[in-house]
């Protein structure tokens, strides 16, 4: 973990950031990315609280769907 | 601005939404939870249905975001990690038209696809396959399309070999596209697709060394009422004398699997249904037909 990136997000995000797993600076690589996927028990799908939000979100918005540039004519 | 990308199509492009600010601060806040669920764009198992969201951020939640090292945009799945992306050679250079390298070719046996529901048409399709041999690329090296033709090349494309690298569309070449692009409500029927790939230029007979594809149609369904629907394509390969069919689906890695993690000997037989959260399933579940490219053709030319 790195104490200054997790101050920056305290700092920024407040109380929202407490649940926070992991350092975030670290995912964009692929051995955090790994490390994080290593939490997960082998064989196991993971689903976190942002997965079911976009689920939700998507069922509840087909009507603003963006659907231009299928490059029909 | 948060735009997010619904990577669950195949052969149509992605649905994608803007946030409003409200629903970004949500989402942000949402996303903060619990950031182990963020995977690399590029880390897409070779999965035909849900394939998780892409997340894009620009403007000020750009900023804000990046501070805490959130890249520009990352991909959210369920699925188990896949980082077969890292070996892959993601600056090759690529031009459209390029075709995957032809492997093998064979004497045709009958399609189980048509067999199985064609009726009568069996006989006469034997005796038109006796002059049909069909070509083939490798079963289980897809490195052609698994790299920089991945995410601009959909299933159409790989069973035509033929990557465009800007999707494509069964009618579009041939002027016989389907009008869905924006009308939810539109299902095409199996005559419709079927003129969309003669349109094309693909034949339903096979009289020379050919591509052989099956495609299919499918519908997602939110709690068994349909809502949106899409289209997909295998195409036959072999491992040996074994029939392999592969596919690739949308933006995805090619794979010779199917949804339950099979060796694929029949589309008719192979797993194409799958579920996706908030009670809505991809099933594609009926069978167009077996097409052939035009006889001596091992890719074709789809724009």
């Amino acid at each position: 973990m790195n104490p200054s990136k997790t101050s920056r997000r305290t700092l920024i995000f407040g109380a929202a950031t407490t649940a926070v797993a992991v350092p975030a600076a670290a995912l964009i690589t692929p051995e955090t990315v790994l490390a994080a996927a290593a939490e997960t028990p082998a064989g196991k799908s993971r689903r976190g609280p942002a997965h079911d939000w976009l689920d939700d979100f998507v069922m509840k918005n087909r009507h603003r769907v963006n659907r231009p540039g299928q490059g029909q004519p | 601005m948060i735009t997010l990308e619904h990577d669950c199509m195949s052969g149509l492009k992605n649905d994608t939404w803007n946030l409003t600010a409200a629903e970004a601060t949500d989402f942000i806040a949402t996303l903060l939870q619990d950031l182990t669920v963020i995977r690399p764009v590029l880390s897409i198992p070779a999965f035909l249905g849900d394939r998780g969201y892409i997340i894009r951020l620009s403007g000020l939640d750009a900023t804000v975001l990046g501070l805490l090292g959130i890249p520009l945009e990352f991909r959210i799945t369920n699925l188990p990690l896949d980082l077969s992306y890292l070996d892959l050679d993601l600056l090759a250079p690529i031009a459209p038209g390029d075709q995957e390298p032809a492997t093998t070719s064979d004497a045709e046996e009958l399609p189980d696809e048509l067999d199985s529901g064609g009726g009568g048409q069996s006989v006469a399709l034997a005796k038109a396959l006796a002059a049909c041999s069909l070509a083939y690329t490798s079963w289980n090296d897809f490195s052609f399309w698994n790299g920089t033709r991945q995410p601009n090349n959909n299933c159409y494309c790989y069973a035509a070999n033929y990557a465009t690298n800007d999707w494509s569309h069964p009618g579009r070449k041939g002027g016989r596209p389907l009008p869905y692009y924006n009308d939810l409500s539109y299902r095409p029927t199996a005559a419709r697709f079927t003129d969309a790939l003669l349109a094309d230029g693909w034949k339903t007979t096979c009289n020379g060394s050919s591509l052989r594809i099956v495609a299919v149609l499918g519908t997602f369904k939110y709690n068994g009422t349909p809502y949106i629907w899409d289209y997909h394509f295998y195409r036959k390969n072999l491992n040996g004398t074994t029939t392999r069919f592969c596919h690739k689906p949308g933006d995805g890695p090619v794979t010779n699997k199917d949804g339950s993690g099979h060796y694929i000997t029949s589309v008719s037989t192979a797993d194409r249904s799958t579920p996706i959260g908030g009670g809505v399933v991809s099933d594609y579940s009926q069978i167009v037909g077996t097409f052939y490219s035009p006889a001596g053709s091992r890719s074709h030319k789809i724009s």
